[in-house]
């Protein structure tokens, strides 16, 4: 476990979250504008993350940029834009190697930081908005970003399995937008954004690693004076409406394997059952779907599960042949029941247990992991610590599983359909 | 038992190499702070072993493709009918397993119980259990992955480019295999592969993390099976300098065309050969890398996104290329720029500064690295497997004492425009 984690308030709607832990030998510095998800501004926060990372006033080209970190020892600076439940968290992230493991000791945390403070507080305007110049290739670069979606089957299968799962809800909306509307942003709207993003956003700043002496007080200062008047507040969790009937779509493409979806829904309270219901069902390589499903039926090639406490659904995906497509709906259907009938033995229960405890301890070890759980912690209002989660894991009983699975609610079907093979349904 | 020490003051991290009485060679690396353990057992047996002899096969025998990687899903199969990853719920390890062109490894992690969970991986691994009934079952889940593979266009374009630019290694075989190629193999053939390759002479352990090093080798005193050499031979066909196809055009269901470019260059090995995968890795950062002139300008006028990427492409002995991949509208143009920039680049030279530079960013990500303990694993098996007598830390001085004007003598060897290929995937018919 990390050596501390603290959390504490900057600024209105501003916090910092420290994990130290001195086994690292390189830091991660993230901050991170969450707001909820509009299908207006979805695009646009995506593209400010991107202007913000290609320049700012003081290296006024990428080149320049990217020179710079090199110069760091190749600190990597990235953006983040993706969904948590029905809000946006968009950012920007720097990983640079600490102090101590430079070559001669060279000092480049407070270089580091404060190139990712330049990104955030100095862009490269021109005429008082974003310069033209990166703003067309960022737009050109979205707009080939909505064209390549297509590229990777099992994430384009997802996101359109997810329009019908969360229809109506913030959580479906594509965070690129369309091509016509990715050619209509204006550099204008973009700055405006900007703006926006910095008053009225929540702003997460997480740091992990150690060494963060020389760093935490120029983080600190630049972000306790910004000005936070129309400050949101974000609601993380919010659980999708159960369907009246059980939704159905099947789609034809051109892919050589079916992509099949399933979700199911519910307001199960306890979100580690709920985790630990997953993974009984489809979250390990012995899991009910794994074992079953694919090593002993050989219906498809992947079949697992997931879940989101947020949006409190289960989303069970897999890919199969065409002609096996009821038969793999219908084994996984009956392997949920099964579960609800609590046809699984206590073994199989603490061997679970057991599994996800190994992922949640393996956090640890990662800065980039460590500040991901953290952040999870945050969207949830705890802050329990990996260890802390196995020991509610530990104490689950197999009742409470049965109860948790009970109260699942399928929802939506969907099937992303290979045009080549003949279903087996005709 | 031999043992070595490789130590590192700089990184102030060290590791063992140690030569194991049964044949096998063990690396072992203590790491403190640390929650989990990663270990890999790994064999120099790939897709591109294809074709070998042993005392017990007499002449060489020619082995379906795909057979390595199919051997490797069914070695998760035990003689009691459980399988391996049931063994492995009770310690809580999460198992893997991958097949490449010339290793397959047996992976697992874990925080708790590393010492049950290595005495599975080194036991299952030792026992296969082939049947007709459970090699014919795995059939269809192979044939389920072959074409979830088709379904990537990156790795379809990847696959057509290692086709173009050579002729008859069998690196241009899918690892995978086809599906009709993996209908021809048998227990039999498993057997005979299983046989000839997880010979320990032929394998290595790789552990890290939390461990304590005097228990992983009690465990593998117990475990390990010592196993006869069975004077193992491989043969691979004779690979011309120049490529086979210029420029090789798939279609399929693309939103945007992807393209990959690749340069042959001579096979290496040892020394040499790491030493010149730095060179090359380096060259590429002065072509395309981000901070290149060239990748900015093409950014810039929109014909590649950030998402292109370049890398090395290599096995010891067996081949050697330097890969561009990326997406764009106009794939012809981008590989004509680059052609042009390595024209350039050897006229008027590398840049010196950025040289330098880059080989801070190389020192950067030794450090980075070796904060994961999957990568220290990982790393070290690589290594061992690949790279002879050159140990994990020695790339750190050898990256140090490159100088660019070695480099710029390498440039025209691993960037012959002549012994280029461009793959294209798109979805236009006319394109």
């Amino acid at each position: 476990m990390p050596i501390s984690y603290k959390r504490s308030a900057v600024g209105e709607g501003i916090a910092l979250t420290e994990i130290t832990d001195p086994k690292f030998k390189s830091n991660l510095i993230s901050v991170s504008f969450v707001t909820p998800t509009d299908v207006k501004n979805a695009p646009l926060n995506t593209l400010v993350m991107e202007l913000l990372a290609s320049s700012n006033d003081k290296n006024k080209t990428l080149a320049e940029l990217t020179g710079e970190l090199a110069y760091l020892y190749g600190a990597t600076l990235s953006t983040k834009s993706r969904r948590i439940g029905d809000c946006q968290e968009n950012g920007l992230c720097i990983e640079y190697i600490c102090d101590d493991y430079t070559i001669g000791r060279e000092i480049i945390s407070t270089k580091a930081s404060q190139l990712l403070l330049d990104c955030i507080f100095r862009p490269l305007f021109e005429n008082g908005r974003f310069s033209e110049r990166y703003v067309s290739m960022r737009k050109k670069e979205l707009e080939d970003n909505i064209n390549a979606e297509f590229n990777d089957k099992f994430g384009y299968s997802m996101r359109m399995a997810k329009e019908i799962i969360y229809k109506g809800e913030p959580a479906c909306i594509s965070l690129l937008g369309t091509v016509e509307n990715a050619r209509a942003i204006t550099s204008q709207q973009l700055t405006d954004r900007y703006h926006e993003l910095l008053s009225s956003s929540q702003i997460e700043i997480v740091m992990c690693g150690r060494d963060f002496e020389r760093v935490k007080p120029v983080m600190i200062q630049a972000f306790s004076q910004l000005e936070r008047t129309d400050y949101v507040p974000v609601n993380y969790k919010a659980l999708s409406p159960v369907k009246k009937e059980t939704a159905y779509e099947r789609q034809t493409q051109d892919v050589n394997q079916s992509k099949m979806i399933m979700a199911f829904k519910s307001g199960y309270e306890d979100i580690y059952t709920a985790k630990l219901f997953t993974a009984l069902l489809g979250g390990t390589p012995f899991s009910k779907l794994f074992s079953n499903v694919r090593e002993k039926m050989s219906l498809c090639y992947y079949c697992s599960a997931a879940y989101s406490d947020i949006k409190g659904t289960l989303l069970v995906s897999s890919g199969v042949a065409k002609k096996d497509i009821e038969k793999a709906r219908e084994a996984i259907l009956m392997q949920l029941e099964a579960i609800k009938n609590g046809e699984f033995t206590q073994q199989e229960l603490e061997h679970t247990k057991i599994y996800l405890c190994t992922g949640f301890k393996s956090n640890n070890d990662s800065i980039y992991r460590m500040s991901e759980y953290y952040t999870a912690q945050n969207t949830r209002g705890t802050s329990y610590s990996p260890e802390q989660v196995c020991d509610i894991f530990m104490d689950i009983t197999k009742q409470q599983v049965i109860e948790c699975a009970k109260s699942f609610v399928y929802d939506t079907f969907y099937v992303m359909e290979s045009e080549g093979e003949v279903s087996a349904d005709g | 038992m031999d043992k070595q020490i490789i130590s590192s003051p700089e990184l102030d991290e060290q590791y063992s190499i140690i030569h194991h009485d049964s044949g096998l060679d063990i690396l072992l690396w203590e790491k403190e702070g640390f929650s989990t353990v990663e270990a890999l057992f790994g064999t120099k047996y790939g897709s591109i072993n294809n074709c070998f002899k042993t005392d017990e096969t007499g002449d060489f025998i020619r082995v379906p493709d795909g057979i390595a990687h199919y051997l490797e899903h069914k070695l998760f199969e035990s003689d009691d009918n459980s399988n391996v990853f049931e063994q492995y719920a009770k310690t809580g390890a999460a198992a893997n397993a991958f097949t490449s062109t010339d290793i397959t490894a047996y992976v697992f992690s874990c925080t708790d119980n590393y010492e049950k969970a290595l005495e599975i991986l080194l036991g299952f691994v030792q026992s296969p259990y082939f049947t007709e009934e459970n090699v014919e079952k795995e059939r269809g889940i192979i044939a389920q992955e072959i074409k979830m593979g088709d379904d990537s266009p990156t790795r379809k374009c990847f696959k057509e480019l290692l086709r173009g630019l050579y002729v008859n290694n069998p690196v241009r075989i899918d690892v995978a295999g086809t599906v009709e190629s993996i209908q021809q193999i048998t227990p039999g053939l498993l057997y005979k592969c299983y046989n000839s390759f997880y010979n320990l002479h032929n394998m290595t352990l790789s552990i890290a993390g939390n461990i304590r090093q005097d228990k992983v080798l009690e465990i593998c005193d117990k475990m390990l099976k010592p196993s006869p050499n069975v004077h193992l031979e491989n043969s691979f066909p004779h690979e011309p300098d120049n490529v086979c196809q210029k420029r090789i055009c798939t279609h399929a269901a693309v939103g945007l065309p992807v393209f990959a470019i690749g340069f042959k260059s001579k096979p290496l090995s040892g020394r040499e050969y790491v030493r010149k995968s730095f060179i090359a890795a380096m060259l590429l950062e002065q072509i395309l890398g981000q901070t290149s002139p060239l990748y900015n300008q093409l950014l810039e006028e929109g014909l590649i996104s950030s998402g292109t990427s370049t890398f090395v492409y290599t096995s010891a002995d067996r081949y050697f290329c330097c890969i561009i991949e990326g997406e764009s509208e106009d794939p012809d143009l981008v590989y004509q720029r680059i052609c042009r920039e390595i024209e350039r680049l050897e006229k008027e030279g590398i840049d010196k500064k950025r040289f330098e530079i880059d080989k801070r960013v190389r020192y950067g990500e030794k450090i980075s690295s070796i904060n994961d303990v999957k990568a220290c694993a990982d790393a070290m098996l690589y290594y061992h497997m690949d790279c002879d007598d050159v140990t994990l830390f020695e790339d750190v001085d050898m990256i140090a004492s490159l100088t660019a004007q070695e480099c710029q003598q390498a440039l025209p060897e691993l960037f012959d425009i002549d012994k280029s290929s461009i793959s294209i995937v798109t979805d236009k018919n006319d394109y």
